[in-house]
């Protein structure tokens, strides 16, 4: 404001030019209307170093990390998909390639349990171990039971004192039964609780949180 | 946040994670924080990979997590992975100083994130007998070496326990255990010998404590800055002053609590030093008098009090780097206006001009283009007259140190990732000629094996072509160059970082 009314086509600057070096009426170097060059040349060279061997030694043992770290399962491989055959030099790369989950690479006490791998084989391999044994008794059970009927069959007419004996036992096998039962299904429950994530339950939704951010960032509609 | 920080990192967590960890890696570092969901919005990866990228992050300590709301939360540490580029010079101290077993004990900690005693020390049982035979150490040997290695606070047990996961508020706590469980030694000799057996301390993981090793890189920089300056009984004195200082003072205060003049004399007479021990009045006189005001008396009572100066010292060893830098780049004349506007603190242009003694129209340039380059800064001073007279402005030059390193520590990022870049670059272009060679090699080295002739082992060696041996040579040397530098741009970042560490207190 203060250079309002000094007249026209003059060019007024804020400062002065003479203070920063240029003489009166010299002329001003002109605009710059390129951008300043990438590898612009250096006015001094950077100083040579030597290596010592010091620093041999730090960097072999570097170059040692890098290169192990590449072999173990931290280096997450990616995915290989799109294959458009099937060769066979590519069943020596999977067996060279461990194709074992992460999951048991890690203490599952000391890392959040979301991390967890969903549907992992290996954990379906382990319950399927774990239940054989009870079917394996099951069947046992029902032969012996079987059995028992059979024998019920050829002793009919025995004793009433009997029958109810041995019918104590029937409702004790039963029971036994029954014991079995809802524990199964408490593990199968696990099952599909124990990732602490709840992404396999759909829980219905009223639509309040319509708006919210955080249903923008889901990965798409849960079913 | 430096942009040029996010790029670094990001190139780091390729080197030695691969893509699939860059990808989460720079989501992360895009947000600092982020939920799994949000993550997985944002990257076009399966769930599983995410999760599994997110664990190898956490084994690593790149990223912690904390729980708020029944909703997990991960935090990248950029530091942490700067680290990584540290990790040689930690290995190479703990080598000088423990020995060859603590180095490789060290490494196997740093290559698995956090591990358990046991199988550290069972590892390197079978590193050291793979090594060779008369470097066989008994396990007893190596579990006093693991012992020692948390008696000087390297490694601590870590923190997350699960009681701790429960209870996000102890996490927030920094409490640092370095309690070393009882290890059975009977177990343990038998697990080094491929027996399974339990030795008593699965689920006590051990980590680096790397606060530590900042510590002692920072001394061993103030030592050899002494050393430098004066001479080795000096640098010696220093080390002992330092030693001194941790027994009275938190490890990270700007000063020292004063040390008596009798404990220094003692300690120094357990040394072999009898220079240092006939001389010591003076030497400590000179560094006390000496501009870079490592040390302060700060009493005479019981001949003498002195106190560490940290902040005052890296600040000297600061101001130092900037001049080289300065110095190096712009030239000896540059120079020499930064060290005048450093010490004069505001200083008009004809001041610069007439005291260092440098023609008008070359200091103007010099000047400018310090100020262009952001090195030395300009502060308007307007004076008030009378109303209607045009306005005077002084134009002032000084230096805002905290900027300066601020720039100077991007600039260093900046060095370091175009230096990775260049040297993945050169990596890549001559890929086949170094895979051809270590072909070769380990041809040679398994004919070698099968006691070949000496024709046949020329014959492979001529597998490679003189210009080819010639070139490799070359792409080596280069590989090598980089390398070093990266080590030492390292060097200065510490030093910048230690500055601004010690000024945010």
């Amino acid at each position: 404001m203060a250079n309002r009314g000094r007249g026209r086509g003059k060019v007024s600057m804020s400062i002065n030019v003479e203070q920063l070096g240029f003489g009166r009426g010299e002329a001003l170097p002109g605009p710059v209307l390129q951008p300043p060059p990438k590898y612009p040349p250096l006015d001094y060279k950077p100083t040579p170093f030597t290596i010592t061997d010091q620093d041999n030694y730090m960097l072999e043992i570097k170059r040692d990390y890098a290169e192990f770290l590449r072999d173990t399962p931290s280096y997450v491989q990616p995915i290989v998909v799109n294959k458009d055959i099937e060769r066979y030099s590519d069943w020596f790369q999977d067996m060279m390639n461990d194709q074992t989950s992460y999951e048991e690479q890690y203490d599952w006490t000391v890392m959040p349990g979301e991390l967890k791998p969903r549907n992992s084989s290996h954990k379906r391999r382990q319950d399927s171990i774990v239940k054989e044994p009870a079917k394996k008794k099951r069947d046992i059970d029902v032969e012996v039971r079987l059995k028992e009927l059979e024998r019920k069959e050829s002793s009919q007419r025995s004793d009433v004192d009997d029958n109810g004996k041995e019918g104590d036992g029937d409702n004790e096998d039963d029971e036994k039964e029954l014991e079995e039962r809802p524990e199964e299904e408490e593990e199968e429950l696990d099952e599909e609780m124990d990732d602490g994530t709840d992404y396999v339950n759909s829980y219905f939704d009223n639509g309040e949180a319509f708006d919210d951010e955080d249903d923008n960032l889901d990965d798409g509609p849960v079913y | 946040m430096s942009i040029y920080l996010c790029k670094l990192c990001s190139v780091l967590l390729l080197e030695h994670f691969g893509p699939v960890v860059q990808t989460v890696g720079d989501d992360l570092l895009k947000y600092d924080r982020r939920s799994l969901r949000a993550i997985k919005a944002a990257v076009n990866l399966p769930l599983n990979k995410i999760k599994e990228v997110m664990c190898v992050l956490i084994k690593y300590g790149f990223v912690e997590h904390s729980k708020n709301d029944k909703l997990n939360e991960y935090i990248i540490v950029h530091e942490r992975i700067l680290m990584i580029l540290r990790y040689p010079r930690y290995m190479f101290f703990v080598k000088s100083l423990l020995g060859d077993e603590a180095e490789i004990m060290l490494e196997e900690l740093l290559r698995r994130g956090y591990e358990t005693a046991s199988k550290i020390i069972v590892k390197t049982y079978q590193r050291l007998k793979q090594l060779s035979s008369d470097r066989q150490q008994p396990v007893e040997i190596l579990k006093e070496k693991f012992e020692s290695l948390v008696k000087h606070q390297f490694l601590m047990r870590s923190i997350i326990t699960p009681a701790a996961l429960e209870d996000p508020i102890d996490l927030n706590v920094e409490k640092l255990d370095f309690s070393f469980p009882d290890l059975n030694l009977l177990a343990l000799s038998r697990m080094a010998n491929g027996i399974a057996a339990n030795p008593g301390d699965n689920n006590i993981y051990w980590r680096i404590n790397f606060d530590r090793f900042t510590q002692d890189i920072r001394d061993q920089i103030m030592v050899s800055a002494i050393t430098k300056r004066f001479d080795d009984n000096a640098g010696e004195l220093m080390r002992q002053m330092l030693n001194l200082m941790y027994l009275r003072t938190a490890e990270w205060r700007a000063t020292s609590n004063p040390i008596p003049y009798v404990e220094i004399k003692d300690a120094v007479r357990k040394l072999k030093y009898p220079m240092l021990i006939q001389h010591l009045d003076q030497y400590l006189c000179l560094i006390e008098e000496d501009t870079c005001q490592f040390l302060k008396r700060v009493g005479d009572s019981g001949g003498g009090q002195f106190s560490i100066n940290m902040k005052q010292a890296f600040t000297q060893l600061t101001w130092t780097t900037l001049e080289n830098i300065v110095l190096e780049r712009f030239g000896s004349k540059a120079a020499r206006i930064f060290r005048l506007v450093r010490t004069r603190k505001y200083v008009e242009q004809e001041q610069i001009q007439q005291l260092a003694m440098i023609p008008a129209k070359e200091a103007k340039h010099l000047t400018y283009t310090l100020l262009q380059e952001n090195y030395i800064h300009v502060q308007e001073l307007k004076k008030t007259t009378v109303s209607n007279a045009p306005t005077k402005i002084f134009f002032l030059f000084h230096i805002d140190l905290d900027q300066v390193v601020g720039m100077e520590i991007s600039h260093c990022y900046h060095a370091l990732y175009n230096t990775i870049q260049r040297r993945d670059h050169e990596n890549t272009v001559n890929k086949r000629m170094i895979e051809k060679h270590l072909r070769v090699q380990t041809l040679t080295s398994n004919l070698k094996e099968h006691g070949a002739t000496e024709e046949q082992l020329n014959d492979i060696a001529e597998m490679m072509t003189p210009s080819e041996k010639l070139e490799l040579g070359k792409v080596q040397d280069i590989i090598k160059k980089l390398g070093a530098s990266e080590l030492q741009i390292d060097e200065t970042l510490f030093l910048l970082t230690m500055y601004s560490r010690y000024q945010e207190k």
